[in-house]
């Protein structure tokens, strides 16, 4: 059995058209909250709730689940899912894990496939809902080199999350579903290359002020 | 109610004694489903499995965590044969028995406490 990288694009791309998503870093806690089934707390709440320590809480489910886990409690022909998130980690790694868990809830994980198979689509899914393909295509189009910096900038990910991306190969989204979404984010991609433009030539001079800024910073 | 006492009610709803439900599960006399139904030794994943089918019931309603008492469907073939799979998706089957039976009930809490959330989210996802 191997993931299926196909159909997690295609759903993070449908998710990206159906939800009119057309301003970048895409943040997945409010389209997690509004899909049918779905409660998403921090640990903080579920600590508060079940009246147990936040740290003892966290312990309970593992270390894979530091970040975030779904539970899924299936009742008949209704399934409701509980997102629980660690939100005191730096923001991008919570997109990053709150994009998987709605990867495993759009596509019906349930058990059903081994363990290993379900994260992968999860993290495809993440990575085509947090770097969509056309917005990337369409700033490289305009002759703006794709550093870490410049997709750290567009995505809100980083390193190890592109690094993820590059790692899958090279699915087939019809090619009317990467129009639409580049469509939707066109007014986005105008401001962002005018952005870039100005923040090239003033990010190095500023770093240079901070950095004199923080030599004379003492504890 | 307990999963003992659920599979008790539930072998008395079906006629069965406890001869007949050992004889089921393959046990050699009734005394294990004695200590079974008095909650005197626990019971493997492997066996709940084996006792929703016999009952024809869920995994998921013998562990309470469901109230309504589907039929037993058998799972797809590349499911794993741990009913706590099904319910979690994160990996939580692979953590220690005692660990996950935690884990369990906190999750059970949580979906009980917002079960009115649940509730009210889907008569306004269907309204609209």
């Amino acid at each position: 059995m191997t993931p299926d990288y196909e159909r997690a694009a295609i759903a993070a791309t449908k998710i990206l058209i159906d939800c009119g998503i057309d301003s970048a870093p895409v943040s997945p806690l409010p389209l997690l909250k509004r899909t049918p089934g779905v409660l998403v707390v921090s640990y903080e709440t579920m600590s508060a709730d079940v009246s147990q320590p936040r740290q003892c809480v966290m312990n309970l489910f593992g270390e894979k689940s530091k970040d975030a886990f779904t539970s899924v409690n299936i009742m008949g022909d209704r399934t409701h899912y509980l997102v629980t998130y660690n939100q005191k980690l730096p923001a991008f790694v919570v997109h990053r894990a709150l994009a998987r868990e709605l990867g495993h809830i759009i596509l019906g994980h349930d058990g059903s496939r081994p363990e290993e198979i379900r994260n992968e689509e999860a993290r495809a899914f993440a990575h085509h809902l947090l770097c969509p393909r056309p917005l990337i295509h369409a700033i490289q189009a305009t002759g703006i080199r794709l550093t870490t910096e410049v997709l750290g900038n567009l995505t809100g990910c980083y390193e190890l999350c592109l690094s993820c991306m590059r790692r899958q190969p090279a699915v087939h989204v019809p090619p009317e579903m990467n129009r639409a979404v580049r469509d939707n984010f066109m007014p986005y991609i105008l401001n962002f290359i005018e952005y870039q433009r100005y923040a090239t030539n003033r990010d190095v001079a500023a770093l240079a002020d901070f950095g004199s800024y923080m030599e004379g910073y003492e504890e | 109610m307990t999963i003992y006492e659920r599979i008790r009610q539930l072998r008395i709803d079906a006629h069965m004694s406890q001869d007949d439900l050992a004889h089921a599960m393959g046990y050699k006399d009734r005394s294990m489903i004695t200590k079974i139904e008095s909650g005197k030794v626990d019971i493997s994943q492997k066996k709940i499995i084996a006792f929703a089918r016999v009952l024809n019931t869920t995994p998921g309603y013998l562990m309470g965590w469901t109230e309504q008492k589907e039929e037993y469907v058998d799972p797809p073939p590349d499911t794993p044969h741990t009913p706590e799979a099904r319910i979690l998706a994160a990996g939580i089957d692979k953590l220690p028995q005692a660990q996950r039976e935690q884990a369990l009930a906190v999750v059970k809490a949580m979906f009980a406490k917002y079960a009115d959330y649940f509730d009210t989210k889907e008569n306004d996802d269907n309204d609209t």
